[in-house]
């Protein structure tokens, strides 16, 4: 974008063109801290659902004063040729046909109201609508019922005679939104995975679907980093004297995880903390712990790089907000233990995870994710479960006791197929 | 003058018209909803701030760039 937004200045400037972006990715904050790291200041529009039905980005597209598109495949390399001479300077004559229109119901003002008798067999536009206008704001959210509505009309849409890909893409995007909104579920995250994988293994030249699968997969997959820019935009944007956009939903490893072909191997021979489980069990579930599994995307094709087995674990673990619980970080670190079954490859069996410098309590979201390959020879990691031990330091209350605690988690690696076993 | 057989004229057109976008999209002219030759669709989009929502069938009136792209 930089390239665009430099060669086209003058002529924004005069008022002779408008320039426009439309982001494929699933959260809009990370577009507005790039666009502002940038200082790029013309409108960019919101496609999580890629309603546009593009297969791959970047795309540049010439259009007329009578809104005709004249070049759909604008090179920055071809500037003079392509862009001045054929198109700014050219005349076009004006537009015979109709603006097609295929997601009528896709409109702000639909999104409050519910579906009447003329709307039955498009319920699922206006699900859209209910998430692209309220989800990521905060502006008027969907409330825990709204949700459950959204996503029961978008799995109905997807699991129908009628059902694509697309909408099964759609409502993997669905299941993301609600997983960072307010009334996230457990298995939200998951899900979102498992429908993007369905997809993607019906469509896989589909390159937008692809790489949201990639945002939380394993490095081996991985072309590029996604989001590895994000510390220098915030200090460049800092370096300015102007507050950097505030990103709603933290970064996780795999997001900023630079791509490798080394296959993971184990690095350190680690001694499991509690060999005969005298740590007491979190019975009352102060801290919820949640897990999610992406695959290699080579499961969906034969397109990326062997081997295919990796997958990227994802681990969340959430104080109980209800009970007011939190970290006793001045008593020690969150701990994860993870068994592998035999001949699988994990860099390590002991993981520390990160916590709040120089704060006595803390109640924030802890996160990890880490990559496991199946033995030589597998062609995938789908349909295993690994074993996991947290290990915390945690109080509930404010005048609570803290408690070392304890609590054993399952991480299901997914199976890829045509009907995922994902939740709603 | 050779002339069109009255029984696989309208077959050959029905099939011609069916394979046309996928035509359309091996020579670069489409992608999704967007064909070179066609006015911009009625796809109406939030921005990434929330604050605003545009009809891409709207903007008309100044000549456009309108670019896809990810910040990944």
């Amino acid at each position: 974008m930089p390239v665009w937004h430099e060669k086209t200045a003058p002529f924004r400037r005069s008022g002779e063109l408008l320039v426009m972006g439309i982001t494929q990715e699933q959260h809009p904050d990370r577009c507005r801290l790039y666009a502002q790291w940038q200082g790029i200041d013309w409108p960019i529009l919101w496609d999580p659902f890629n309603l546009t039905g593009s297969s791959a980005v970047p795309i540049a597209m010439a259009v007329d004063e009578s809104g005709v598109v004249r070049n759909l495949r604008l090179d920055p390399r071809r500037f003079e040729e392509q862009f001045l001479e054929g198109f700014l300077a050219m005349e076009f004559p004006a537009a015979s046909a109709q603006p097609a229109d295929p997601f009528p119901l896709v409109r702000p003002e639909r999104a409050q109201g519910a579906a009447r008798p003329s709307d039955r067999g498009a319920e699922d536009q206006l699900a859209l609508a209910r998430c692209l206008w309220h989800a990521p704001h905060g502006t008027d959210p969907l409330d825990a019922d709204g949700w459950t509505e959204v996503l029961e009309t978008l799995h109905a849409a997807a699991d129908g005679p009628q059902g694509s890909p697309a909408q099964r893409f759609r409502l993997g995007v669905a299941h993301r939104l609600r997983y960072d909104s307010r009334h996230h579920q457990a298995q939200d995250f998951q899900a979102s995975v498992d429908h993007w994988m369905t997809a993607l293994i019906a469509d896989p030249g589909q390159y937008i679907w692809r790489r949201r699968i990639q945002q939380w997969g394993p490095r081996l997959d991985k072309p590029y980093p996604f989001y590895d820019w994000v510390a220098q935009a915030r200090e460049a944007v800092a370096a300015r004297g102007d507050e950097p956009v505030n990103l709603r939903v933290p970064l996780t490893g795999s997001e900023v995880a630079g791509s490798t072909n080394e296959i993971p191997q184990r690095e350190v021979e680690a001694v499991h903390p509690d060999p005969g489980r005298k740590v007491p069990r979190d019975g009352r579930k102060l801290i919820a712990v949640e897990t999610a599994a992406a695959l290699h995307t080579g499961v969906a094709s034969r397109r990326v790089r062997e081997p295919v087995g990796t997958s990227r674990v994802h681990l969340v673990l959430r104080p109980d907000p209800e009970r007011d619980v939190h970290w006793s970080n001045e008593a020690g670190p969150t701990q994860v233990w993870i068994s592998v079954p035999e001949g699988w490859n994990l860099r390590r069996n002991l993981q520390t995870l990160a916590m709040p410098a120089g704060e006595a309590q803390s109640a924030e979201v802890r996160t990890l994710d880490f990559e496991v390959r199946p033995p030589a020879g597998s062609q995938s990691s789908a349909g295993a479960s690994l074993h996991g031990v947290a290990f915390y330091y945690v109080c509930e209350g404010a005048t609570g006791e803290c408690l070392y605690l304890a609590q054993d988690f399952e991480v299901p690696i997914p199976n890829p197929g045509p009907t995922p076993g994902a939740g709603r | 003058m050779r002339h069109a057989n009255p029984v696989l004229a309208p077959l050959l057109a029905v099939l011609l018209v069916a394979a046309a976008p996928a035509a359309l999209a091996q020579r670069g002219r489409s992608t999704g909803l967007f064909a070179a030759g066609q006015p911009l669709p009625h796809l109406v989009l939030p921005s990434i701030d929330g604050k605003r929502t545009v009809d891409l069938a709207e903007l008309r009136g100044t000549r456009l760039l309108l670019i896809q792209f990810a910040s990944w």
